[in-house]
């Protein structure tokens, strides 16, 4: 009996969620805090109502966005007078104001008719995990996130390593020798090689991604 | 006689004298790895043999032509650029990729291995190969020291997903 007297409180008062956004993206994330801010979740929402509860979201800086939009994918700014009109690319935007694309994201999954310039008021964003205590001190309830966070090449530890099977069998006639290439390549000094210039908002070729290595040509020189 | 001389000709003398090349023409038992010692006159070249953990290698049941990966994507398992503990065992020390004659990969997955590899370097899981390898300035998983439009955290989607819209995947 006790407990549906809590879920009848937590329905009609403004619960307060926090939300860790390291490693999440934002547009998965985005639907859902966008879903709570407006009070979708509770059996009482009706469109006109305010309903929603407020969203506590932190780590804004360690967003994830998916593949190449970093670079690729930019914030269209149209002034009303001609000749005006920009593109911020996302990484630019993100150096300026670190809690942005978060809040474009939700932005853009609250529909336009509705007050949602009154949902977005109840949605605190921080670009580190130093929150105010006066904010804190209300939150009762978190949102998970989606996505798990990966793990780096270099925190994994040995026995992890160890106990993971081996996908291939080494051929029997190879000497381990062949795989260190280091002594065999020499080092080019900058001055020789060719300046690349990245280009940004479009699909460039493979010359002009920064990430391109092409490992097979290499200069080979005589040891001996 | 003579027929082996011709035969010695042919090959590259450069090639036979380093180390590396004169131990293939031996009997090849087992992995090994070659050391090289200098007292005074006298050079010795040995042959270590090397633990390969064959026990612990991951055998799947099916055709043996097909190729490992392929038969993970029969059983829909899908390799993607997070799981370093796979993608760690297809590089050499420097950080280069090994050739699919080593891994026995059919040219399909390698070029999936090479895109995984690839997304999980940029990503910052995977460092990128040695100084020596790409003859300029290294390029680091610290992403600070990162261009800009890279030094923020994101991630990829699944490989099939982009294959299947279409989108850039490199040469």
């Amino acid at each position: 009996m006790s407990f549906n007297k809590a879920k009848q409180l937590a329905t009609f008062s403004r619960v307060w969620y926090l939300f860790d956004a390291k490693w999440q993206c934002p547009h998965l994330s985005g639907e859902r805090i966008a879903r709570i801010l407006r009070g979708e979740h509770k059996p009482i929402f009706y469109p006109g109502e305010s309903t929603g509860d407020c969203v506590v979201a932190i780590n804004t800086r360690h967003v994830a966005l998916r593949n190449d939009a970093w670079r690729a994918e930019a914030l269209h700014v149209r002034r009303e007078y001609a000749k005006t009109r920009y593109d911020i690319p996302l990484f630019k935007l993100h150096e300026l104001d670190p809690t942005k694309v978060l809040h474009l994201c939700v932005l853009n999954c609250l529909p336009s008719e509705s007050n949602r310039r009154y949902d977005m008021a109840r949605l605190y964003t921080f670009p580190d995990d130093a929150v105010p205590a006066h904010l804190l001190k209300n939150v009762c309830d978190q949102i998970r996130g989606s996505r798990s966070i990966p793990k780096r090449l270099d925190d994994l530890t040995a026995d992890e390593v160890k106990d993971f099977p081996q996908m291939f069998k080494w051929p029997k006639d190879l000497v381990i020798d062949d795989l260190d290439r280091d002594k065999f390549v020499r080092v080019v000094p900058s001055e020789e090689l060719p300046k690349r210039e990245v280009m940004l908002g479009q699909r460039a070729g493979k010359q002009n991604y920064w990430f391109h290595v092409s490992t097979s040509r290499h200069e080979e020189v005589k040891i001996n | 006689m003579l027929k082996f001389l011709s035969v010695v000709k042919l090959v590259n003398p450069s090639v036979l004298a380093s180390s590396k090349r004169l131990f293939h023409l031996t009997q090849a038992v087992g992995l090994k790895k070659i050391t090289e010692k200098v007292e005074g006159n006298v050079i010795t070249y040995e042959g270590e043999y090397i633990d390969d953990n064959e026990k612990n290698v991951l055998k799947l049941s099916g055709p043996e032509e097909v190729c490992l990966w392929c038969k993970f994507d029969r059983r829909s398992i899908h390799i993607q650029h997070t799981d370093v503990l796979v993608l760690r065992q297809y590089l050499r020390k420097d950080g280069t990729i090994l050739p699919p004659e080593i891994t026995g990969l059919c040219p399909k997955q390698n070029d999936k291995l090479h895109t995984l590899i690839r997304q999980a370097r940029m990503t910052g899981l995977i460092s990128y190969p040695t100084v020596a390898v790409t003859k300029r300035e290294p390029l680091l998983v610290d992403p600070t020291l990162r261009p800009e439009f890279e030094q923020y955290n994101s991630y990829w989607e699944k490989y099939e997903v982009l294959k299947k819209k279409g989108h850039y995947l490199g040469p």
